[in-house]
């Protein structure tokens, strides 16, 4: 009797184990799982997954699975995967990011109405995300380089910054104000400038230059010309700080640091400069002008990568997440500017007078930026080439001519072919 | 036991080796379709300064690196196999920085020697001293990288030294102490010569070591100021991952493993294979 008790209660067990079992599996056959790239520099990552969150909540067939990727490896990761079989369904990308993969990303055209999607994100940054006429991503979030400065440095030195888009101050005004609070707070130097490329781009595009333009390399027009000359002897006359272009010091702890009363950086720095600041009193203020006033978008985009063989589902997320509601909920929440007409004013916790300088900023942006930014590979290419070729222009190894020649040389090889 | 070990060298070495081969006959991004152009990058390579730029600084850096990171473990090594009081505290000590990340050591001598945010730098300002920009100008930020990679691969040389000092049979210090022969002269005419396959494997571990630095560079110096510490991998990373040709920099890997297998080969020969002499 105990032997057929048991037997039975194996087979019973046994039988549970395997429907058990073949349920799982069935459950699991439903669930797509479609995995996602993505970094972050702030909560923004901690935001999406809340999205998701809901996304997986109305749709139980689909679980996204975020793939945390340091930021610098993202292009060559992306690519790796696709070369691998293993390509993701969703990553995030940047116009940098997306100049160099976006051969492997969908067209989203495909799946709704190219036009009518364009339509409804700001103009300046097309070029980021329709790539011969595809639309390679949708933006999630845009920013925007601009002024950051130190009120209780400005204010010791009796210095006052421009209160609105009406009363811009010129470089010339500028640098007599960056002289004034170096001299009266006893800095080495007065500013910052994040880096060589995206950043100096803003001071290149106020002084009516560009990278290039579609006949070649654009260094040696008179006004780009008259920016690097400019840049080098503010960097001659210790008014700017070269360390974060030689040294690749981080500019923000030099400003962080009181080091330097202001910073020519974004719109990314305002969560951390919000919680970390206690020293001192910092705000945002306008950038000066020379020809006209500029400054660069930047952003991340959502893309769906060919190959993950969920090409579809990846598209309809993309479409939810960047909609309306969701994009105002995710840029509030994590501080960034909405890339959609329809989310122009936004409701954040901190900073709201210094986003709206932002955004004035962009509004004023210059139309080069767009091909410089937008132009497959260009800036990339432009980065290495400043990166290695400033501290030599700032050393006096190389002189402005040959750093024009050289810089002009690639990028019209680069976009001609010759 | 040989299969896995040949397995994991098929997969991880030769294959690899043979794809990128053939991926360096082409114009390739990555991504998309693969565009043989026969020799071209072999052609654009062998005028293409910027590659044999960074070879040079790359050769030069190993030159410059090579004695220091042979003598001063040696030195220690020969210290702390005697009977001295606290070795034991000082082969710790030495050892302790090769047990940290490479990308460590360059966040920590970059943390130290930084320009605006050194520690050096904050100390000196701090008693009114001008500043000590090394990290500014092309030779110190050149040194600055030999003394971490000096002050990191110490103690796992010093190590390897060890292991060989300890092998060599004590009979023949105790015969050379008969005959009156001074320490100078035992390390010259014993340790030296009897350590040689050693000496052999260190130089040559060493020297590739120091072909393939990238890590350390790019925390310490990220290849500045300028171009001045920008090495051979480096060149070809940023070919690669910056400029994405791929096929180009497969051209740049393959001529600089040429190179290396050429100096192994030499180095080999002139140390016939690292074979003590018994005369």
């Amino acid at each position: 009797m105990k032997k057929l008790i048991a037997t039975s209660l194996i087979i019973l067990l046994a039988l549970g184990l395997v429907f058990a079992n073949g349920s799982a599996e069935t459950s699991k056959e439903k669930v797509k799982t479609l995995d996602m790239f993505w970094w972050s520099d702030g909560n923004e990552g901690k935001v999406m997954q809340s999205l998701i969150d809901e996304y997986e909540s109305m749709h139980p067939e689909i679980n996204i699975n975020m793939i945390e990727i340091p930021f610098n490896d993202m292009s060559n990761k992306i690519m790796m995967s696709v070369a691998g079989g293993e390509a993701p369904a969703i990553t995030r990308t940047t116009e940098g990011i997306s100049n160099s993969c976006y051969e492997a990303f969908v067209d989203i055209g495909q799946y709704t109405d190219a036009d009518a999607l364009i339509a409804q994100f700001i103009p300046s940054i097309e070029s980021y995300y329709v790539k011969n006429g595809k639309v390679i991503s949708i933006p999630s979030d845009v920013t925007a380089n601009g002024l950051i400065y130190n009120k209780t440095m400005f204010d010791k030195a009796g210095v006052e910054v421009p209160t609105g888009p009406d009363d811009i101050w010129t470089w010339d005004e500028f640098e007599v104000a960056l002289k004034k609070v170096k001299e009266a707070n006893g800095l080495e130097y007065a500013m910052a400038i994040d880096n060589a490329t995206h950043r100096w781009a803003t001071m290149l595009y106020e002084f009516g230059g560009s990278f290039a333009n579609e006949n070649g390399g654009n260094l040696g027009s008179p006004e780009s010309r008259d920016c690097i000359e400019t840049t080098l002897r503010l960097f001659k006359e210790k008014v700017i700080n070269p360390s974060p272009w030689i040294t690749f010091e981080d500019a923000g702890i030099l400003f962080r640091g009181g080091l330097v009363a202001c910073q020519l950086s974004g719109t990314w720095e305002m969560q951390n400069y919000n919680a970390n600041i206690k020293d001192f009193e910092w705000g945002v203020t306008y950038m000066p002008k020379k020809v006209m006033r500029s400054s660069v978008p930047g952003g991340k985009q959502l893309a769906a990568v060919q190959g993950s063989g969920l090409e579809k589902e990846a598209v309809e997320f993309i479409l939810w997440v960047t909609d309306k509601e969701q994009s105002k909920r995710y840029c509030e929440e994590s501080m960034f500017v909405s890339p959609r007409l329809d989310c122009a004013s936004l409701d954040y916790a901190f900073c709201s007078d210094y986003f709206a300088v932002f955004a004035n900023e962009l509004a004023n942006t210059s139309s080069a930026a767009a091909f410089d930014w937008g132009y497959p590979g260009l800036s990339a290419a432009f980065a290495v080439d400043a990166t290695y070729d400033w501290p030599k222009l700032i050393s006096g190894e190389m002189s402005v001519d040959e750093f024009i020649t050289k810089i002009d040389g690639n990028s019209t090889k680069h976009i001609l072919g010759k | 036991m040989v299969l896995p070990n040949f397995l994991i060298f098929l997969v991880f070495i030769i294959i690899p080796f043979f794809y990128g081969t053939i991926i360096s006959f082409a114009d390739w991004k990555g991504i998309g379709k693969i565009n043989f152009i026969g020799l071209g990058n072999y052609f654009e390579l062998f005028s293409d300064s910027g590659f044999w730029d960074s070879l040079l600084r790359t050769t030069k850096f190993a030159l410059c690196s090579l004695p220091f990171i042979i003598i001063l473990p040696l030195f220690f090594a020969v210290m702390l196999t005697k009977n001295l009081k606290g070795k034991y505290i000082f082969r710790t000590i030495f050892y302790w920085p090769s047990m940290i990340s490479y990308i460590v050591v360059g966040i920590a001598f970059r943390f130290i020697f930084g320009d605006s945010t050194g520690v050096i730098n904050y100390l000196l300002q701090l008693f009114g001293l001008p500043k000590f920009s090394v990290m500014t100008n092309t030779t110190g930020a050149f040194w600055i990288l030999i003394l971490a990679n000096l002050w990191f691969s110490t103690g796992s040389t010093m190590v390897i030294f060890m292991s060989g000092i300890t092998n060599i049979s004590p009979t023949y210090y105790e015969a050379a102490e008969v005959d009156g022969a001074t320490s100078r002269q035992q390390f010259f005419k014993i340790t030296l010569p009897l350590l040689k396959p050693t000496l052999f494997l260190v130089l040559i571990l060493s020297l590739i070591g120091l072909f393939k630095a990238y890590g350390m560079v790019m925390q310490l110096t990220s290849g500045g100021p300028g171009d001045a510490t920008k090495f051979v991998v480096q060149n070809i990373y940023d070919t690669a991952f910056k400029r994405f040709r791929l096929g180009y920099a497969s051209a740049q890997s393959l001529v600089t493993t040429l190179i290396l297998a050429i100096l192994t080969i030499l180095q080999f020969k002139a140390n016939k294979g690292g074979e003590v002499n018994d005369k």
